[in-house]
């Protein structure tokens, strides 16, 4: 299966992407929710859309809108409700590689903690998770077999790293399409 | 002293890895941040238990090798790929080849 990584946040050239080993990438329309209604507000033409927030409320809102395909809570918040709405209506969560590179020492040791709850949550309820870069320059990018690491550092087993950014990823460009 | 058995002797990994840096990094710098990298990822129990070595670094071609257990390789992978800076610089290790054996490498 082609491994895609679906949040690029910079103009990448493709033949870098497919040095990496990544066959298929995407640069997403990033709709950063901060009232209610926001995320009807999402363009319908705009492809690829990520609903990120770091409230809750506003997440299932945009779980239960049509428009955005993939969810990002920047604080990984545990909230089973937003969990098994997403599930439901088929999203998936971002689980990106970025917030890990940005952070050192116990900031690090505490973010990775809630990813792995979040993470474990998610794959318990049936939510899909995609792991994704969301890299603003070219030393974000990681390869799908250092995604795999990370993943598995995150909780997951090679299998389950692999299927986010496999299968679970075309299943949500096939989606967007 | 008898030789240790093969059995007895524990199983290592060697991880090609290429180096990108904002600026040109020298064998010392990219030694010391991979060490970094790793105790910093797993601690020094961990580190003790992932027993990293480093083996070199061919700044022509930007390529390091460094030797690890083989059960703590994903782990090693990891710590290696979530090193963002080398000296504060950008930077970035990129995991090439795993091999048992140092020729395996260059296979």
């Amino acid at each position: 299966m082609p491994f895609a990584d679906l949040d690029v946040r910079f103009p990448v050239r493709q033949e870098r992407m497919r040095e990496l080993g990544f066959q298929d990438f995407s640069v997403p329309f990033v709709a950063e929710l901060a009232k209610p209604g926001d995320a009807r507000r999402i363009p319908p033409g705009a492809g690829l859309a990520v609903a990120c927030s770091p409230d809750v409320e506003l997440l299932r809102e945009a779980a239960r809108s049509s428009r955005a395909r993939l969810l990002f809570s920047p604080a990984f918040q545990p909230d089973v409700g937003l969990i098994r709405e997403a599930a439901e209506k088929g999203k998936a969560f971002e689980l990106p590689v970025s917030p890990l590179l940005q952070s050192a020492g116990v900031h690090r040791a505490m973010l990775m903690g809630k990813m792995r709850f979040f993470a474990r949550l998610c794959l318990k309820l049936g939510a899909p998770i995609v792991m994704v870069s969301q890299a603003r320059d070219g030393f974000g990018l990681k390869s799908p077999r250092e995604m795999v690491a990370v993943g598995q550092s995150l909780g997951l087993s090679r299998d389950q790293a692999e299927w986010s950014m496999t299968e679970a990823a075309g299943l949500v460009l096939d989606a967007s399409r | 002293m008898p030789p240790v058995k093969p059995t007895m002797r524990s199983k290592r990994r060697y991880v090609l890895f290429s180096v990108e840096c904002e600026s040109q990094a020298g064998e010392q710098q990219v030694k010391r941040a991979a060490y970094d990298a790793i105790l910093s990822f797993l601690g020094e129990y961990g580190s003790s238990l992932a027993g990293p070595k480093f083996i070199g670094f061919d700044q022509k071609r930007g390529l390091a090798v460094i030797r690890c257990s083989h059960s703590e390789l994903e782990k090693v992978e990891a710590a290696l790929a979530l090193r963002a800076a080398i000296d504060g610089k950008k930077a970035a290790f990129r995991l090439k080849k795993v091999s048992g054996t140092i020729a395996g490498l260059s296979r």
